[in-house]
């Protein structure tokens, strides 16, 4: 809808009064600092800071030790949680097997999706990050099965409240944690990445509350 | 109810609350009335009374066994007990036997989230289930009842409410029990498609479990994410109250709401499917203006200007420059702004809107149960404002001699409706400007320079009235798409451009002051008018097209 408004002209306003040069605001003022006129800066710290506030070699020698400390344990680390820095990707961190990393949809043994769209995630997600569009399943007993599945990523907060929801155990969430992508629409995944990216072979499954792992888990 | 303000009352007493009925009201409704909600799955307001859910029994003191308090009428004097501790035991136990072979679809059940079943189980039951799971009895899934309705026979309590509509109202007898004891199930005959019914999907609605679902609805969005507003079928002249369900300015179906007055609790199908004929790819997107020939879209500044210069400059050809067209598409309100619009702005007697004859047909009857021949929601509005102030034919003429220097047509479908459509694209043909609002794109808008896209009664708020001359209002589902913008704000737009005034406000605020002005609304105020709407209570009987 256009706005009806006429359109105000703004104008910027003219200074009003001389103001002091960036250089004079900022000038150093010879003499005591009582000379200087009031709101401008002087190289001089003020008289009333007791002697205890004013920078001490003390403080410096105690800073040094916190600082060297630090950098003697990163130089040789006494294990390798000690360490802060790894050679990403070559060398990666091992993290709990229940790290919520990347969503992946699973498959029934017959290599259909175990999904039935019933919306359960999308309810609950926290980031509203899951669209689904449901379809009709040929199979009368399964009925429903999502046409889409996107989730996007870069809305997602990895909260694992959609593992939480989900009743047929149809969503987890695996240790897969890449999702480093050129374009915002990359971030947005479909269920050909969320079901059959191929970095699941090679991370094992995270979040999962409410089952064992069991052979009913086809990835 | 006219009929049941007549009949003497009743006064009983329903847990400790006395409530007073109508002679002839069941116990149900009784402490409905103060209340107290009676969990039933069989009883329907409009419908008879069966009594074959036995969700609804009561004790009753002086009766030896419980009642169901929907076949039970009220007699003076009645102690009820919906709360004591022998009905609540028998119903959550005849809950848990309606369950007893229900399957567990609810995560791929439509119905869930508006489950008369889940609610119960939820208030009384929360029980885990005592039937074994290999014993349960299993019955056909997705079966396809033709092209409206899918039935799953499992999921189905045997309440009967489908059976009876077919049999009381729609009169089709297309549903009907087959076989007995637990094996009982509803369907067709042979489990055929339903044909030659054109009220069947209301047993969608009536349907308290997830029996019967909705093709047109199935699986395309979960009852809960969608947000309902109250409104008004636009499809005839009838005035069916409906709820609009929407989602982000999708609307995914109409329900029928109850009002016993126009529709009782149903709608037919074709305005059960008129949703879809008011969004979608047909819709305009922006204003439009002919530039050279050709059809370009415009920005509302020039789309405005134009319709300004075209005014104008049909002003200066005198008292016929200008012609004014209305739509019996639109809201009361804006019919009004358009009256003062013609009259003070415009300043014309060139106005009409009975451009198809359908003015005539408001009060008849299409079909036996409930729609009307007039295709429009409004004419009895236009006929109460009088805006037939001269005729079609003679504005069609004026045209064709070329006194008519500019047209204004408020929703421009109604052309394609004129019964001679090559004299209409004649005349228009030999008018210089054409000012249209218009919620679709359609072919007969080429004949138009300027094309303002318009919002329709789902996007904004008003009144219709209807063919008994029930002032119904309407509430706004979702915003207007697009740049679509309401031809109130338009019409008060021009009018501050060209130097004149029209009313101008929210739709209240029209109402009221239509309202106070035209005799024919009865001094009825926005706020009388409920969810139900009114009608003027000096009912003035103008038929439409009569004034």
């Amino acid at each position: 809808m256009s706005s009806q408004a006429t359109d105000t002209h703004l104008e910027t306003e003219a200074p009003v009064g001389s103001s002091p040069t960036v250089q004079e605001r900022y000038r150093i003022v010879e003499g005591s600092p009582a000379a200087a006129p009031t709101g401008t800066h002087t190289g001089h710290l003020p008289n009333d800071i007791p002697d205890w506030e004013r920078p001490s070699m003390w403080a410096t020698v105690k800073g040094l030790v916190v600082t060297t400390t630090n950098f003697m344990k990163n130089l040789f680390p006494q294990n390798r949680w000690q360490k802060p820095t790894i050679n990403y990707p070559e060398e990666r961190r091992a993290y709990s097997p229940r790290f919520r990393g990347i969503h992946q949809l699973t498959k029934r043994p017959d290599g259909s999706l175990k999904c039935v769209a019933c919306f359960m995630c999308a309810t609950i997600c926290p980031a509203e990050c899951i669209v689904i569009e449901a379809g009709e399943f040929p199979d009368k007993r399964v009925e429903k099965y999502p046409l889409r599945f996107d989730i996007d990523m870069l809305r997602c907060v990895m909260c694992g409240l959609c593992v939480d929801a989900c009743p047929e155990e149809a969503i987890i969430m695996t240790g897969d944690y890449e999702m480093a992508a050129l374009s915002r629409a990359e971030t947005v995944y479909p269920i050909s990445l969320l079901a059959d990216r191929p970095q699941l072979a090679s991370t094992p499954p995270g979040y999962r509350p409410r089952y064992e792992p069991g052979p009913d888990l086809v990835r | 109810m006219s009929e049941a303000t007549a009949k003497p009352m009743v006064e009983l007493t329903i847990d400790g609350k006395k409530a007073t009925v109508p002679d002839g009201t069941n116990v149900l409704e009784a402490a409905k009335s103060v209340g107290i909600r009676v969990p039933n799955f069989c009883y329907h307001a409009d419908l008879t009374w069966e009594g074959s859910c036995r969700m609804c029994l009561v004790s009753i003191e002086g009766r030896p066994k419980l009642a169901p308090s929907c076949c039970e009428p009220v007699k003076a004097g009645m102690v009820v007990h919906v709360a004591s501790a022998e009905a609540e035991a028998a119903r959550r136990a005849q809950l848990e036997f309606i369950l007893l072979n229900h399957p567990l679809d609810c995560p791929i059940c439509d119905q869930a989230g508006e489950c008369k079943l889940q609610d119960y189980y939820v208030e009384h039951g929360r029980y885990e289930s005592r039937m074994p799971r290999g014993l349960k009895v299993h019955k056909k899934k997705v079966v396809d009842l033709g092209e409206r309705i899918v039935l799953d026979k499992e999921r189905c309590v045997l309440c009967s409410r489908c059976v009876r509509f077919c049999r009381e109202v729609s009169g089709s007898h297309a549903l009907q029990f087959f076989t007995r004891g637990v094996t009982t199930e509803i369907g067709t005959e042979n489990d055929g498609p339903i044909t030659g019914d054109d009220y069947i999907g209301n047993v969608v609605d009536i349907c308290p479990v997830g029996a019967l679902t909705a093709k047109d609805f199935r699986f395309r969005q979960r009852v809960w994410f969608l947000k309902s507003a109250e409104s008004v079928c636009a499809h005839c002249s009838t005035g069916c109250n409906i709820r609009v369900d929407s989602k982000d300015g999708t609307v995914y179906r109409f329900v029928p709401r109850r009002n016993p007055e126009v529709n009782k609790s149903w709608i037919c199908d074709a305005g059960r499917d008129s949703y879809k004929l008011l969004q979608g790819e047909g819709r305009l997107q922006g204003p439009r203006l002919r530039r050279a020939g050709m059809h370009a879209p415009a920005r509302w500044e020039e789309a405005l200007d134009a319709a300004q210069a075209a005014i104008a400059h049909g002003k200066k050809a005198g008292a016929n420059g200008i012609a004014a067209l209305a739509s019996p598409d639109v809201s009361s309100e804006a019919l009004y702004v358009f009256r003062a619009f013609a009259r003070d702005v415009l300043g014309t007697s060139l106005v009409d809107y009975r451009v198809d004859g359908s003015h005539e047909k408001t009060s008849v009857m299409a079909d036996k149960i409930l729609r009307h021949a007039d295709p429009h929601a409004n004419n009895t509005a236009c006929a109460w404002l009088g805006l037939g102030l001269s005729s079609v034919n003679a504005i069609l003429d004026a045209c064709e001699k070329e006194q008519v220097k500019t047209l204004y047509l408020l929703r421009a479908e109604i052309l394609q409706g004129h019964p001679e459509p090559e004299r209409v694209k004649r005349a228009l043909s030999r008018v210089e400007h054409v000012i249209a609002h218009a919620t679709h794109d359609i072919p007969e808008l080429a004949l138009a320079s300027v094309v303002f896209p318009d919002a329709t009664h789902l996007e904004t708020e008003g009144t219709f009235v209807n063919y008994q001359g029930r002032v119904q209002r309407f509430a706004r589902a979702y915003p207007p798409i697009a740049e679509s913008w309401p031809a109130t704000g338009v019409m008060a737009q021009l009018a501050k451009r060209l130097g004149g005034s029209v009313p101008t406000g929210t739709a209240d605020k029209l109402f009221d002051e239509m309202s106070a002005a035209e005799p024919a609304f009865g001094g009825l105020r926005w706020k009388d008018l409920g969810l139900l709407g009114a009608k003027p209570q000096a009912s003035q009987t103008v038929g439409a097209g009569e004034r």
